[in-house]
């Protein structure tokens, strides 16, 4: 099968950055309609990948090797054709909502904007009503209220969910949840999980979900990749991640997890 | 045997002519020798429990017991408590000084109550930082020279340094790596040992919760729902929102968000699936089984 996004033999390295590669030689490839995991402990580089495929690295940061999407290198492209990759083909939702929000903008001016920059949607009408349908959808119901509020106005999991809104609103091919959760509570984590799982059944794109939670990724992911200091040591069916660990460091991290929850 | 014990304590908040009840007459005690939990979701009023009992708040009612002794006016019993209790909060990046270096953080908190020369603190701190699994490199370094477990074994030097009977652990494991989080427990349990203490660990993480404790309170909106040994309390969960909270922890729950808190009665009706008629008369606590109490009409 043709995978949807192949990243080859990716090296990142940050301008006067302590750590010399925050990537080396990462490989992976996202097939169609699957969750994949990007698991790691912090620092490992989970980040730096879910940026490098979109592009949004610093400027000065070197990169080396590629990310295939649709049979063209990401890396290669110029402003214009990234635009349409960015938060059309491929959305990202970040970790805090709070911070991936303007402070001084309201939520539903947000909508407008991103909107306006992709020029399909611009063209439809009844904007109003399309918004108040991905808000509903991503389970946000009193929409007039969320929409005229300012992001510190609204509560962690709302933000979120309308995050994820603005995320699919696009009707994105890849959703990239780089740890959505783990900045909220276990109730509305569970709630965001479950959510991110039916629009997923709804809409049919793939996810690229990073974290360093073991037990989100035992009910989520379908395959795993797992990082250790830059490089991917292991990448595997979720199942056999947790019987058969092959690497020392995968061992390690599994072990600990289930010591903690055992 | 109860080492800290609060009766009908209560702390309230005035904001914008709004009077928020962040702990509203909780009952809660912790036991000698073992691990109590307080388990519940941001802006419960966990945090604002522990603060009080501290005394960096004045109780707006309500009575706290420390040792056969009533240190509600905690003003005019600093010493006794802070000697007795100490706390190690959540996020050591933020509550260890930033402009001093690891040795003078540790110093300045020994010599509160000790009178001691440099010389002689400095083997105590060196020892302590020992028992927290540092060595005597970190002693002259800034905080932001530590890895977040670093700090958090400097906050738990910290905590233990004038030995204290009880201390309060806030999300200590929360900003933590896994494999971190296993090293700050392992470590925790044998001070506990090794020291004889009391903890009083806050958290929303309920795997971690059912590791490490030995006596569990559940608190919602300012009042205790469910409390009970750990091992009743996972084996026979009867509040709907310790239910609640156990699914939320397998990533089962699905429901829309509704958060809130209800003005009259139980504080759990808004967002409770049983609502029935008695709920607008606040539910007393029921025990159904040896030390397992539920407030809740319908059980």
């Amino acid at each position: 099968m043709k995978p949807l996004l192949s990243v080859n033999n990716l090296s990142v390295a940050y301008a006067g950055g302590r750590i010399k590669e925050a990537l080396k030689n990462a490989s992976f490839k996202l097939y169609k309609g699957e969750i994949l995991g990007i698991v790691g402990e912090s620092g490992s580089g989970k980040t730096t990948l879910a940026s490098s495929i979109l592009n949004i690295l610093p400027s000065g940061t070197r990169k080396e090797g590629e990310v295939i999407f649709e049979g063209r290198n990401i890396l290669k492209m110029n402003d214009k054709e990234l635009r349409n990759i960015r938060g059309n083909r491929i959305s990202i939702v970040f970790q805090e909502p709070a911070a991936s929000f303007n402070p001084v903008l309201t939520v539903g001016y947000h909508f407008l904007e991103f909107m306006g920059k992709n020029s399909a949607m611009n063209k439809r009408e009844n904007k109003g009503r399309i918004i108040e349908d991905l808000l509903r959808k991503s389970g946000i119901y009193d929409t007039k209220r969320v929409l005229k509020s300012y992001p510190h106005e609204l509560s962690g999991g709302q933000l979120q969910r309308a995050m994820i809104a603005l995320a699919i609103s696009s009707n994105p091919d890849i959703l990239i949840a780089d740890e959505p959760t783990s900045s909220l509570d276990v109730t509305v984590e569970s709630q965001i999980v479950n959510l991110l799982l039916e629009l997923r059944k709804e809409l049919g794109f793939t996810i690229l979900f990073i974290t360093h939670n073991l037990g989100l990724v035992k009910v989520l992911c379908n395959r795993v990749a797992f990082l250790y200091r830059g490089e991917v040591k292991e990448i595997t069916d979720t199942k056999s991640l947790f019987l058969r660990p092959k690497h020392e460091s995968t061992k390690v991290f599994i072990n600990d997890y289930l010591r903690l929850v055992s | 045997m109860n080492i800290v014990e609060t009766k009908g304590l209560k702390k309230y908040f005035k904001r914008k002519k709004q009077l928020i009840k962040a702990v509203d007459g909780v009952d809660i005690f912790i036991k000698k020798k073992q691990v109590t939990a307080l388990v519940g979701e941001s802006g419960c009023g966990k945090t604002t429990l522990a603060k009080t009992l501290l005394g960096f708040y004045n109780a707006d009612g309500g009575r706290i017991i420390l040792e056969d002794k009533d240190i509600t006016r905690i003003r005019e019993n600093y010493s006794f408590v802070r000697e007795r209790i100490q706390i190690v909060f959540q996020n050591p990046s933020l509550s260890i000084d930033p402009r001093y270096t690891v040795f003078r953080t540790l110093l300045e908190t020994l010599r509160v109550f000790k009178k001691v020369s440099i010389e002689m603190a400095k083997g105590t701190i060196i020892d302590f930082l020992n028992k927290a699994g540092l060595d005597e490199t970190c002693l002259y370094l800034y905080p932001h020279q530590l890895s977040g477990g670093q700090a958090q074994r400097v906050s738990i030097a910290r905590a233990l340094i004038n030995n204290p009977r009880v201390v309060i652990l806030d999300e200590p494991t929360s900003n933590l790596d896994v494999s971190t989080t296993v090293k700050i427990i392992d470590l925790l349990a044998e001070l506990k040992d090794k020291e004889s203490l009391s903890y009083f660990f806050i958290s929303h993480n309920l795997k971690l919760i059912a590791k490490v404790a030995d006596y569990i309170f559940v608190m919602y909106y300012g009042k205790i729902v469910e409390c009970g040994p750990k091992d009743i309390l996972y084996r026979n969960p009867l509040h709907p929102y310790t239910k609640l909270l156990i699914e939320a922890s397998e990533y089962k729950l699905k429901s829309a968000y509704i958060q809130g808190k209800s003005k009259e009665g139980c504080v759990f009706r808004g967002r409770c699936a049983i609502e029935k008629p008695h709920c607008e008369v606040e539910p007393e606590a029921k025990e159904v089984e040896p030390g397992h109490f539920v407030f809740c009409h319908y059980i």
